[in-house]
């Protein structure tokens, strides 16, 4: 996806978290939706001036000025959104400093489903089911981080290598 | 053996002068076989200090108002005191309106425009644009520069012309039928009238949903000012004549008048009649042509004038005089070449008149005239010739015309 809706630079890119990612990704959505529809809605009103003998006219620039005006008014609103959005979203970095040292996100502005699923994902990146068992057995910022859900992950990895 | 002279056999004909066809009436008409006077009295009033271009009566104000080159007369009769104005316009126009719930009429210049209401003040006009209209509030008129362009204003109408697409815009003609001459309302369109043709804006809510469309029929030149709605209908003067748009077709007019204008200059039209002042081909001079079209009639009105205003009047603007024109004074009906339906020499015996007033009668076989005044009930010229024609000139209402003529019967 590109993204336009906003300046970002590839670097700020990299260090955005996922709930961060998936602002943009909205915003970006909105934009292009709303692009997609203003284009439409001006091919099809350049058809009927064309059928109405109105070619040589005022209206297609007008109809095309009033439709990038309310384009600008929407993004506006999207991009106002969105800051807002990621403003509250800012990482919780966590005290831990072994936090920065694990292989996964630690955000703890997430909702523990979150975390539950981005732990998940990286330990079942692990091909080798003991090794995994094995790193997850002694991770304490992933007992820390997921609370109740470590358990429950425990369980879950633990039946990917029986 | 006895020689004994043979005489062509002859038998009498009977026509009825005034349904012969060519016929040229001035000051009257033709309606269920009688000869009814019309407007024909022209009572000259005040001088003017320019010559008349255009003229008009202000519904709504009862006002009378007259452009001259370079000045506006207007008074709610005639021009006895009138308001006078300097005012520049090339190609005047008038609409009228309500402007804040006030009853007003703009008359349009060519850079500022003139409020006719309770008070009487210019305002500077942004428009750029002649020929101007009102519908929906909107004003429309032909660009200034640009002879195939409409304009149309805001919904705030005539001080309204900020471009965006529920405001102020343009849209350019097709150039094949030429440029705009009119601008006109009819059947809730505003119709272009062209040099060649009509093109129709249909002007329905906002500018995105106005459209064009084309009669597809080049028509002969129309000439400038002398489009009027009448009777339902959309009249306009072309180098062949009167025409009329029904909303569906364009015809001719089949008036026995039709062509009889030439240079036609101004057009008004009140109380279901057309007026269009020109040059009558007949007279050779400046004259009115009246459609009636109640009476689905035509008459000419001798009256030397560049444009008239009617209202509960109908005051008349020459060069340099106002004048009022009303039923009576003299008309003068011409009828068509009366030939008998034969082609051979005959004699005219008889012209019988039904009415209650002395008349003059001119009888001409083309070659000689006799013209005798004071005729009632039957006049006898005992004329020859191959056609004729005949001219009553009179006051009054003649209830029909009749010519008898002895005709060589044919072989």
């Amino acid at each position: 996806m590109k993204f336009d809706v906003v300046r970002v630079s590839d670097d700020e890119l990299k260090n955005f978290t996922a709930v961060q990612m998936q602002l943009l990704r909205t915003a970006q959505k909105s934009k292009d939706e709303l692009v997609h529809k203003m284009e439409k809605e001006l091919a099809l009103f350049k058809k009927l001036v064309y059928t109405d003998e109105m070619s040589e006219s005022s209206l297609y620039e007008q109809k095309k000025t009033e439709l990038q005006a309310e384009l600008d008014y929407q993004l506006a609103i999207i991009v106002e959104q969105y800051k807002y959005g990621m403003e509250l979203s800012e990482p919780i970095i966590p005290s831990n400093p072994d936090a920065s040292k694990v292989g996964y996100l630690v955000d703890y502005s997430l909702p523990y489903t979150d975390r539950y699923s981005i732990v998940k994902e990286y330990y079942l990146s692990i091909t080798d089911p003991s090794e995994r068992m094995n790193l997850y057995a002694n991770d304490a910022v992933a007992k820390d981080y997921l609370s109740s859900y470590y358990r429950t992950l425990f369980n879950v990895l633990y039946s990917y290598s029986i | 053996m006895s020689y004994k002279k043979v005489f062509p056999k002859t038998s009498v004909k009977t026509v009825d002068v005034l349904a012969a066809g060519g016929a040229f009436n001035v000051g009257c008409y033709v309606q269920n076989g009688k000869l009814v006077p019309a407007t024909n009295s022209v009572t000259r009033l005040n001088s003017l200090k320019g010559k008349a271009t255009a003229a008009w009566y202000i519904a709504v104000l009862k006002r009378y108002v007259l452009f001259t080159q370079n000045r506006i007369y207007h008074a709610l009769g005639a021009f006895n005191n009138p308001a006078t104005l300097e005012f520049e316009a090339s190609k005047p126009s008038l609409v009228e309106t309500r402007l804040n719930s006030i009853k007003v009429a703009y008359l349009i210049g060519d850079t500022n425009y003139y409020v006719l209401s309770s008070m009487y003040y210019y305002v500077p006009f942004k428009g750029n644009v002649h020929a101007c209209v009102l519908k929906n509030g909107r004003i429309f008129g032909v660009d200034n520069t640009n002879p195939y362009k409409i304009k149309w204003s805001g919904e705030g109408g005539i001080e309204d012309w900020t471009e965006k697409i529920s405001g102020a815009g343009w849209a350019v003609v097709q150039y094949v039928y030429g440029e705009i001459l009119n601008l006109i309302v009819y059947k809730d369109t505003i119709v272009a009238v062209r040099e060649y043709g009509l093109t129709f804006l249909s002007a329905y809510g906002t500018p995105e949903n106005f459209k064009l469309s084309y009669l597809e029929r080049k028509l002969p030149k129309i000439c400038q000012n002398t489009v009027a709605v009448v009777g339902g209908k959309l009249l306009f003067y072309t180098e062949d004549g009167l025409y009329f748009y029904d909303g569906n077709k364009v015809e001719k007019c089949s008036l026995e008048l039709a062509e009889e204008i030439e240079s036609p200059t101004f057009v008004t039209c009140a109380k279901e009649k057309y007026y269009l002042c020109g040059v009558s081909k007949t007279l050779k001079r400046k004259a009115v042509l009246v459609y009636d079209a109640i009476r689905n009639t035509s008459y000419i009105i001798d009256a030397q004038v560049n444009a008239l205003a009617v209202g509960d009047h109908i005051f008349a603007y020459s060069d340099t005089y106002e004048c009022e024109l009303t039923e009576g004074g003299e008309y003068a009906f011409t009828s068509g070449e009366l030939d008998f339906s034969s082609k051979k020499v005959k004699v005219l015996k008889e012209v019988i008149l039904d009415g209650t007033s002395d008349v003059e009668i001119e009888v001409s076989n083309g070659v000689i005239s006799r013209i005798v005044r004071g005729v009632r009930g039957k006049f006898r010229p005992k004329m020859r010739g191959k056609s004729f024609k005949i001219t009553v000139r009179g006051s009054e209402k003649i209830n029909g015309v009749s010519a008898v003529a002895e005709v060589v019967d044919e072989v």
